[in-house]
């Protein structure tokens, strides 16, 4: 990716981290006024801090780049199956998760597919378009190596951080959407 | 398949509603529109009202129930994350 689109990218990211850490303080504010378990707040702040770690990814090189990067889409898979975990669905993801065999990036998309199925709205149609350039990374990190795999993956990148910025503001604006 | 139990942030939210639309209501009322047992409500209602968000006025012997300003703001609160956790197949909290 050229610095530019890298620059612009990490701001996307961070602008998403924003919006979820916003969700997810209202949500813990919320619990601790009226009780209840922070299970959606928990979810939010994993997000948040999923697209804190796409921002460092694209900034950073080097191992902490790889490391970053990685643990992009074990943050994400942990926040969608926590939203996923809220209801009936949970039970289908441990055995996807075992049947995984190409790491944290399909099991991020598996997770935000079968999350976005319980969803409405908006949120159902970005968590899985977000499921679905977490594809794109797998097919464009060991699928498909050398340059068509590294414009494939600069692509996913930038629609995965333009999805979830669009998630993350759309709810946190103050009119709730 | 029948509707899940409610969750007690649920309950919160209906009992505030509830009060939002009839004020200066006694506690068996609220406990009918909020479709809840008078056993099950009163200490879930006597905990909003130690936490200021509910009112409880003596009127001769019988108790009246209104929202407090800062019962109306948690309320008006409750309504945006709804919205927000229904889009992402939550319950209320």
């Amino acid at each position: 990716m050229s610095s530019t689109v890298e620059i612009v990218v990490s701001a996307l990211d961070l602008l998403g981290a924003a919006g979820f850490a916003y969700i997810a303080l209202r949500l813990a504010s919320l619990t601790l006024r009226i009780g209840g378990e922070p299970k959606a707040s928990w979810a939010f702040s994993l997000l948040a801090a999923a697209q804190i770690l796409a921002s460092l990814a694209a900034i950073s090189g080097g191992r902490l780049s790889y490391t970053a990067y990685v643990a992009t889409a074990s943050f994400s898979a942990a926040g969608f199956a926590m939203l996923t975990a809220c209801r009936e669905r949970q039970y289908a993801l441990i055995p996807l998760a075992l049947a995984l065999p190409l790491g944290f990036d399909l099991l991020a998309a598996a997770t935000a597919i079968v999350a976005s199925m319980g969803f409405r709205g908006p949120a159902r149609t970005l968590v899985a378009g977000i499921g679905v350039t977490f594809l794109v990374r797998t097919v464009g990190l060991v699928l498909l190596p050398g340059p068509t795999g590294e414009v494939l993956l600069a692509i996913g990148e930038s629609l995965r951080s333009m999805g979830a910025a669009m998630l993350a503001v759309l709810y946190a604006a103050p009119q709730g959407r | 398949m029948g509707r899940q139990r409610r969750s007690r942030s649920e309950i919160i939210f209906d009992i505030l509603e509830a009060l939002s639309v009839e004020e200066g209501i006694p506690p068996t009322r609220l406990a009918t529109i909020a479709n809840l047992p008078y056993d099950r409500l009163q200490p879930i209602l006597w905990e909003l009202v130690e936490k200021g968000l509910v009112e409880a006025s003596k009127n001769g012997r019988s108790t009246r129930l209104s929202l407090t300003p800062k019962g109306f703001r948690l309320l008006k609160e409750l309504r945006r994350i709804k919205k927000i956790l229904l889009d992402f197949g939550l319950d209320i909290l």
